[in-house]
């Protein structure tokens, strides 16, 4: 039985397993960085605790103050979330090594998929099919020795992460070193490991996951794939389930593959097993994620599987409640992010001044902000999963398109206005979406397609709002009741 | 009243007819709620002004408005470029036909034992420089004169 | 209102060097600060807390609205006099707020000295009842004190400004109507046992606080009774038989609880019908100041760039901008506060005198408190300008500045010299509060100039003499205790610890502290004031 969970993550994923553990009648304790004390998913927990320290490394990387945390508020189990600590094997043995549970695979496991090239290598022996490509042990000159050999286009991976931190398509070999240092970088800064694997970039394909679970009592199972080729910066922004680029036979052959890379390290829990899909039908195995997914929810909702739920289910020991796989009807997700899509989509930082999300029915949700939160370039500038289901994918889109006019959002920058596009391009319409596919659509960069009417009516409303004293600083009432606060009452300090 | 879009710098000055904005075919209603008609269909449209910038949702589309706000009266003034108080040059930053821009310090003057930096008003070209170092200079004296690019 | 523009490049090596210099300057500040925050420190305030009494500056801390801000004034009062060790002068004052109304705080530290007052004591004492009177604030007095440091009796006795004067300006305060309230929470011995009987309502604490005119050893000698402090002057005694304290107080927390109480039941106040907004921060960067602020006062910058960064939105309405441009005239808002600003940007010429007069005179007429920035070397001097009747020009700007009857808030944020720091609302022109940047200066003259004038005399009077000019090292010897001397009494904690300003403060605070004092001001009703006659 698991009776306190403590959540070593923040943001919307926490909200998610927090809400999780509430429906569960099990207690949710948050663990927050100084800067996140007023987030939503504090509010959520039961108990929240403040992490000591300033950046990543002290809070919500510092495994030894979370177990501290969990073992002083009576915790039984940690879960992860994604990110952070998720793929952290050590951080999963000294969980256990402290009486705890730990919600997901085992270390080993971790181990074996967290490392590209061990994975390659576990894989390639279990007889699942693996890109081609050259693993190296590390080390520019070697990187360099070996790209030739592999041929360009390629892709550096940093060999310890995932979440395009230390990833690089080199298409020339006059970028190579550039990159590869680039990549080094960001794999020492991201995951503390510069190692950086070179495989064939697989131009044209598609980006399919599978999600699996397994219980302790010998059951493993696959709940259909996940199509997530549309990326930017190798990160996804559009997912959905099913794939209309897997007819059943393909979807059991690549389910049937996903579950024999599970047993292949004796997986437990909920895991995705990615595949890079050929236009001729092809697939490859790409890297086994240890953890809860960003985009789990669109196969929760053609499943009618909580994979958040079944993931405690499974790590007090218990059987999985799921039946046989059904997939019903089409779903998607969208992630919102404050980015700039017309400034190659960097992050953005501002106010939620506004945050109205979309409502009516087949529309999910999953944040962890609310209006009035600030974004700030502390963290992921993810601020919303925005999840639609509907009987077709046709309809579901239209559902996005719908949703996605109803979000407003003012304050910040996101890429709100590029997702809605995005629903109604030929080329999603159709299904032919690609992992190069942002790239090819958009070379330049993309801009808002804004009627002038639009800008013209944005304008009147801006002016006449302005004009109207809308922005303007209240005047205040000082007569010599009702007073406005003294700034004795809005400094809050000493002087000098 | 003008704002800095994404395609550029738009003015606009809508007419006002009570709490209705006319603007060409569009008309604003503004009151607890903002609604916008466009060919007699109304909308619901949403405003906030954070910090300069007006941000409007309408329609599906969410527009950023920067308010451009003028500089304060008299900072934008040309021809500042003559001694302010009777003084010593005492040293000449810059050369004839050299390019300077708004707030690059051009000569140094000392008078009353305080230094006094004569800075650039605009970005220009500098077209005569009419003191060197140790001169003595009047005040009102024009010590450079600087042309427009 | 328009917003100022701003063409500061923070990557200028020259701003670099310019913000490291000012925060050395700060946190040698800081480090002064946080020196005298600890009072007599050691065994002085181990002593004195085991006896059951706080810090002075946490019985204050636990007296003002939890969560508000407090303005100490003048805490490096006494710096490097006496004997050093006079920390803030052995007595804490300042500005909060209890139960939503500004009080003015006067509580003396007994770990300094036994909190005996030095002439600076005394000095620090009246100018807070002065700030009081100017500003209708309610005044608590802490009081812990031995009373007259008697070695220097002649210095704190007898004179106008003197220990006799806080008692009558307690009465006279009193009489208009401003609070007097006393919380005796230690000795209060001889003269200062007039603070709590001459206050409108007074508070004693059993066991540490006693009254009386005598202490038990001068009561022997004089009449052979033999007598306990408690005995003789104790809260039971006054508050049961002499009446000299109205509430008893069982211990120290207590006690200030009970000023709380005492302060609620004061009855309402009338504010200045001052105009104002919502306040907004400023749009450029405050900390942006301190690499505005040049390392060398003789270096001149552009001051609309330092208002920039202290008012309301770096909002500011220009007047007379094209005239005068040596004084910066405008109106802006300080957290909210709708102000007039007059600003140094150079020497004061004639014009600039009358922009200076004439914008003094628009803000008494509206209503509209001042707030001078200073860094000011003087008024122009030479042949042309005196011709052109600087002297009477100048003397209009001091004759505004004097008879202005709205409030007038000084901060020095460079140089303070010669006639300009009367023009420009010195300490003798009573602006309600005068704070210094770590780097202003203030003396008559620069140093420079004073050894050059001094020079010229001495020379002159050595040629009359028949005397050969002074050369080499001997003008350098006569030269530099001149300059030294510039250079020591020219700082502005050589000011601080006279008095002659209400604090040193890090530039970056200038907005919230000139709001908080704005507030203070605001319990004043404005007086009605008249010009005196303007040489025209």
């Amino acid at each position: 039985m698991i009776k306190r969970v403590l959540v070593a993550n923040r943001g919307e994923i926490a909200c998610r397993i927090l809400r999780a553990c509430r429906e569960a009648g099990i207690e949710g304790v948050a663990v927050f960085a100084g800067n996140d004390s007023t987030s939503l998913f504090t509010e959520l927990a039961d108990i929240s605790i403040e992490l000591k320290g300033e950046g990543l490394t002290e809070t919500y990387l510092n495994q030894e103050q979370i177990i501290t945390i969990a073992l002083e508020n009576g915790c039984d189990s940690v879960h992860p979330g994604f990110g952070f600590l998720s793929e952290r094997a050590d951080f999963a043995n000294a969980v256990i090594a402290a009486g705890l549970i730990w919600i997901g695979p085992s270390a080993e496991a971790i181990t074996n998929m967290g490392d590209k090239m061990t994975a390659r290598m576990t894989m390639k022996a279990a007889g699942v099919p693996v890109i081609p490509g050259v693993e190296v042990k590390g080390g520019l000159a070697e990187i360099l020795e070996v790209a030739p050999s592999v041929g360009f286009p390629l892709l550096l991976k940093a060999t310890a992460g995932g979440g395009g931190k230390g990833m690089r398509a080199v298409h020339s070999p006059d970028n190579l070193e550039i990159e590869a240092k680039a990549a080094m970088r960001e794999a020492l800064n991201a995951f503390g490991d510069d190692r950086v694997y070179v495989e064939r970039l697989l131009t044209g394909s598609r980006h399919i996951e599978i999600q699996v679970l397994a219980d302790s009592h010998g059951r493993t199972i696959h709940l259909g794939e996940r199509e997530c080729s549309v990326q930017r910066r190798h990160q996804k922004v559009f997912e959905e389930s099913p794939s209309i680029a897997l007819d059943a036979q393909l979807r059991e052959e690549m389910g049937e593959a996903a579950c024999e890379a599970a047993r292949a390290v004796d997986y437990e829990g909920a895991g995705t097993v990615e595949f890079l899909v050929t236009p001729k039908g092809e697939f490859f195995f790409l890297e086994m994620n240890t953890r809860i997914q960003v985009e789990h929810p669109v196969t929760e909702m053609v499943t009618g599987v909580d994979i958040v739920r079944e993931q405690l289910r499974i790590a007090a020991g218990e059987p999985m409640s799921c039946g046989e796989l059904q997939i019903r009807g089409h779903a998607i997700e969208v992630r919102l992010y404050a980015e700039d899509p017309a400034n190659n989509f960097l992050p953005c930082i501002g106010e939620l001044a506004v945050f109205i999300p979309p409502e009516g029915p087949g529309v999910r949700l999953d944040t962890g902000v609310r209006q009035g939160d600030s974004v700030t370039p502390d963290y992921d500038p993810m601020l919303a999963k925005l999840i639609v289901w509907a009987p077709s994918r046709a309809e579901a889109l239209q559902r996005m398109s719908r949703a996605l006019d109803e979000f407003i959002v003012l304050g910040c920058t996101t890429n709100l206005r590029f997702l809605r596009e995005l629903c109604g391009h030929p080329d999603v319409v159709d299904g032919w979406t690609t992992t190069d596919m942002i790239e090819r659509l958009w070379p330049d960069g993309w801009t808002p397609d804004m009627p002038s009417i639009i800008l013209d009516a944005g304008l009147l409303i801006a002016s006449a709002c302005e004009s109207s004293g809308m922005g303007r600083q209240k005047r205040v009432n000082l007569s010599t009741t009702g007073e406005s606060p003294s700034p004795f009452n809005t400094i809050s300090r000493r002087f000098p | 009243m003008e704002f800095k879009t994404t395609f550029g710098r738009v003015e606009i000055n809508p007419l006002k007819d009570g709490n209705m904005f006319h603007h060409e075919n569009l008309i604003l209603d503004i009151g607890q709620e903002l609604w916008l008609t466009i060919d007699s269909r109304r909308f619901k449209v949403h405003a906030t002004k954070v910090g300069d910038d007006w941000w409007v949702h309408v329609l599906g589309h969410t527009l950023r408005l920067e308010l451009v706000e003028p500089g304060a009266s008299g900072m934008d003034d040309e021809g500042e470029l003559t001694a302010p108080m009777p003084g010593k040059i005492l040293e000449v930053l810059v050369e004839e036909g050299q390019r300077v821009s708004s707030g690059d310090p051009l000569m140094i003057m000392e008078a009353m034992k305080m230094e006094h930096r004569i800075v650039a008003s605009h970005n220009g070209i500098v077209d005569k420089i009419h003191y060197s170092a140790g001169e003595q200079v009047n005040q009102g004296a024009e010590l450079l004169s600087l042309s427009d690019e | 209102m328009d917003r100022l523009p701003s063409r500061v490049n923070k990557a200028d090596s020259d701003f670099l060097k310019r913000r490291e210099h000012n925060l050395s300057l700060i946190e040698n500040l800081r480090s002064r600060l946080d020196a005298v925050n600890l009072g007599g420190g050691g065994k002085y305030v181990e002593r004195h807390r085991s006896r059951g009494k706080m810090l002075a500056r946490e019985r204050i801390e636990n007296i003002i609205d939890a969560g508000t801000a407090f303005l100490e004034l003048s805490p490096l009062a006494a710096f490097e006099l006496y004997d050093g060790r006079a920390h803030s002068a052995g007595i804490v004052t300042g500005i909060g707020m209890v139960h939503g109304k500004e009080c003015l705080f006067v509580a003396n530290d007994a770990t300094v000295k036994g909190g005996s007052y030095y002439p600076m004591t005394v000095k620090k004492h009246i100018r807070a009842q002065t700030i009081a009177h100017e500003n209708n604030l309610p005044c608590i007095y802490l009081v812990d004190s031995g009373g007259a440091f008697l070695p220097m009796q002649d210095e704190v006795f007898p004179d106008i400004g003197h220990f006799g004067r806080i008692f009558r300006n307690q009465a006279r305060m009193s009489g208009d109507g401003i609070p007097q309230v006393a919380a005796v929470l230690g000795s209060c011995t001889a003269g200062g046992a007039y603070v709590p009987a001459m206050s409108d309502e007074s508070i004693i604490v059993k066991g540490n606080g006693t009254i009386f005119l005598a202490g038990p050893p001068l009561v022997k000698s004089a009449t052979g009774e033999e007598v306990t402090a408690e005995e003789l002057g104790g809260a039971d005694v006054h508050t049961s038989q002499s009446g000299v304290a109205d509430h008893f107080a069982e211990d120290e927390p207590e006690a200030l609880r009970m000023v709380r109480n005492v302060v609620e039941n004061l009855g309402s106040r009338t504010l200045a019908p001052f105009e104002r907004i919502e306040s907004e921060e400023p749009h450029h960067d405050a900390d942006e100041l301190l690499g505005l602020i040049p390392s060398d006062n003789r270096t001149p910058f552009d001051v609309k760039e330092i208002i920039g960064r202290i008012v309301d939105g770096s909002r500011f309405h220009e007047f007379k901008a094209r005239y005068g441009q040596t004084l910066v005239c405008g109106f802006a808002h300080i957290h909210g506060y709708k102000v007039g600003i007059v600003a140094n940007n150079g020497i004061l010429f004639s014009e600039s005198s009358l922009k200076g007069a004439h914008f003094v005179e628009l803000c008494g007429q509206r209503g509209i408190p001042l707030i001078f920035l200073q860094n000011i070397t003087g008024f122009m001097v030479g042949k042309a300008y005196e011709a052109g009747g600087i002297a009477k020009d100048g003397a209009k700007l001091v004759t505004a500045v004097s008879c202005v009857n709205v409030p007038k808030f000084t901060v020095i944020i460079g140089g303070s010299h010669g006639a300009g720091n009367y023009g420009m609302c010195g300490r003798a022109y009573d602006p309600r509060f005068l704070f210094m940047w770590p780097n202003s200066r203030i003396s008559v003259m620069g140093g420079p100039q004073a050894a050059d004038v001094l020079t010229t005399v001495k020379q002159d009077q050595r040629a009359r003499e028949g005397k050969e000019p002074m050369e080499g090292e001997e003008l350098e010897t006569f030269r530099s205790p001149i300059l030294e001397k510039y250079e020591t009494e020219g700082s502005p904690y050589y000011s601080t610890a006279r008095l002659w300003d209400d604090g040193i403060i890090d530039p970056r605070d200038t907005r919230d502290i000139l709001g908080l004092c704005i507030a203070a001001s605001r319990n004043a009703e404005l007086p009605t004031g008249r010009f005196g006659v303007f040489r025209m």
